[in-house]
Parts: structure tokens; sequence; C-alpha cells
């Protein structure tokens, strides 16, 4: 269950982030993590419900949230923020939630109706995320041009 | 002499597109006179402000937009309504036009989409 929402999130993100964000990124080895908790500053809660259920969490570094929130204010015509604020914090939010729209249309072409929750942003590093049923976390770390972050899927 | 500006109320959660919408239309003479974070708080601007238009978010807390939509719908049929919606919602764009939204925005969008769309729905 969790490779396909692991393929379908690798997707939508690499799309989202070269295409609409226009960053430079890469892939690293993923691995695995016994908990959830956030490996960076600010973290980025989806819910998914549906055919597959469980939680994705896009973690970016402090510089980075600025960074790609700033990229996607300046991509919709808005000046881009320069620290973390809660306008930069929104932005950053509906990034990731065009990120996820795009998930829901890749896992829909693998055979499986999702639903997503709003984004819910939080901020500290390794907090920890109490999520029932889930045994296993695949991390993807990313490089980004703005920096680093990380892709987490918890599937049930 | 004065002259009318048409008037909106812009329904999204996201803080930012929210505002960031009200900065376009008012750039562009418009006349934002409410702004609602969810559909609830939608349903009862509308009621008191009658706006010509409604900029509406469909993925929302508490009511969504389509909920909303049937709401508004319902107090007045006449209602013109603009859906904004994320990739992946094709489904709730579709049965948002069958039950009588105006025309969609689809996130992240240009300045220029906002205003065509608007300006269209209330030609």
């Amino acid at each position: 269950m969790t490779e396909e929402s692991l393929e379908a999130v690798l997707e939508a993100s690499a799309k989202i982030l070269t295409q609409t964000a226009q960053l430079a990124f890469e892939y690293k080895e993923p691995h695995i993590k016994e908990r959830v908790f956030s490996s960076h500053d600010v973290s980025t809660l989806v819910g998914i419900s549906g055919d597959q259920e469980g939680t994705i969490i896009i973690c970016f570094a402090y510089e980075t949230a600025i960074q790609v929130a700033g990229r996607f204010m300046e991509v919709v015509g808005a000046e881009p923020a320069t620290d973390f604020t809660d306008e930069a914090s929104s932005a950053l939010a509906e990034l990731v939630n065009t990120i996820m729209g795009h998930y829901m249309i890749a896992m829909e072409a693998r055979g499986f109706k999702v639903n997503i929750t709003p984004v819910t942003v939080v901020t500290g590093d390794r907090v920890n995320f109490g999520v029932d049923g889930i045994n296993r976390v695949v991390a993807v770390p990313v490089a980004l041009s703005g920096g680093p972050a990380e892709i987490n899927i918890a599937m049930k | 002499m004065s002259t009318y500006k048409e008037t909106v109320l812009v329904v999204d959660d996201s803080r930012f597109l929210n505002d960031h919408i009200k900065r376009i239309l008012e750039n562009a003479e418009y006349q934002v006179v409410g702004q609602a974070i969810d559909g609830e708080e939608a349903v009862r601007k509308y009621q008191e402000l009658l706006p010509d238009c409604v900029t509406l978010d469909i993925v929302m807390p508490k009511m969504d937009g389509i909920e909303t939509l049937k709401q508004i719908k319902s107090l007045d049929p006449a209602a013109v309504v603009i859906m904004v919606s994320s990739a992946g919602t094709k489904e709730k764009v579709t049965e948002a036009l069958l039950l009588g939204a105006k025309n969609f925005i689809v996130k992240p969008f240009k300045e220029e989409k906002v205003l065509e769309v608007v300006k269209t729905a209330l030609s």
C-alpha cells in the first residue's frame, strides 16, 4: 500500500516543485523510520482517506520553507516572503495542497480513489506525531535548490 | 460622479490566497465587501452582504465549497459563484457547475485568469 502512495507523492512533488515553484531538486535514498517525527523545522501534514489511509508529512528546513513559500508567492504574482511569516506559512500550505491535489490524480491513475484533509503547518524540529495504526514510515530526503526537505509517507 | 464598483465576497481557508485574491480584485476596481475562511462564515456573510459575486474555495474545513454553494444557491438562486479549485478536484468542479456555479479557477492561478473569469461571470 505504501508503494503506490510513495510513487504518487514523489511524482506530484516533482511536478509541482519543478513546474510550478520552478525549483531544482533531487531525491536522495529513501529510508525507513520506526516513528513519525519531523526531520526539519517546518512540517506540513496532510491526512489521507479513502482506498488508502494514512498521513503524508513534508518537512522543510526553515530557510527552505521561506524559499519555497516565496517562490509560490512569486508564481501567483504576490510579493515573496523574506521570513517565515503567517503569510509565508499559508503560502507553503497552499503549495503542499497543490502537490496533494496532483497526488490524488496520480493515485487515481493507479486505481485508488483518495481524499485529503486541509494542510496543517507545524513548526519545530523533531516533533513527534502520534498516528494510530502506523508501524512504518518511508522517508525520502529531498535536496532542493532552496535547501533540504524530506517527504514522509506513513500509510496504514 | 461616483461609479459603482461590483462587489465580491472572497472565500478561502488559505489566508494567503484569500488576501491575494482580495488584492487582485481591489487593484482591478472591484470592491471586496467581505472575506470568509470557511463555508459557514461564507453563507452568513453572503446573507448579510449580498455581493455581486463570490469566489469560493472547494476544500475547506467545517463546510466545504460544494455544501456552501448549495446553501448560497438556496438563499439566492441568481447568486454568481466562481469555484476556486485545486488539481485533483475535477469531479467536485463538475458537481459545482451542475449545481449552478458560473465558472471555476484552478490554483495556482495567475492574476489575469482571476480577472478574466470574474469579469466574464459578472457580464
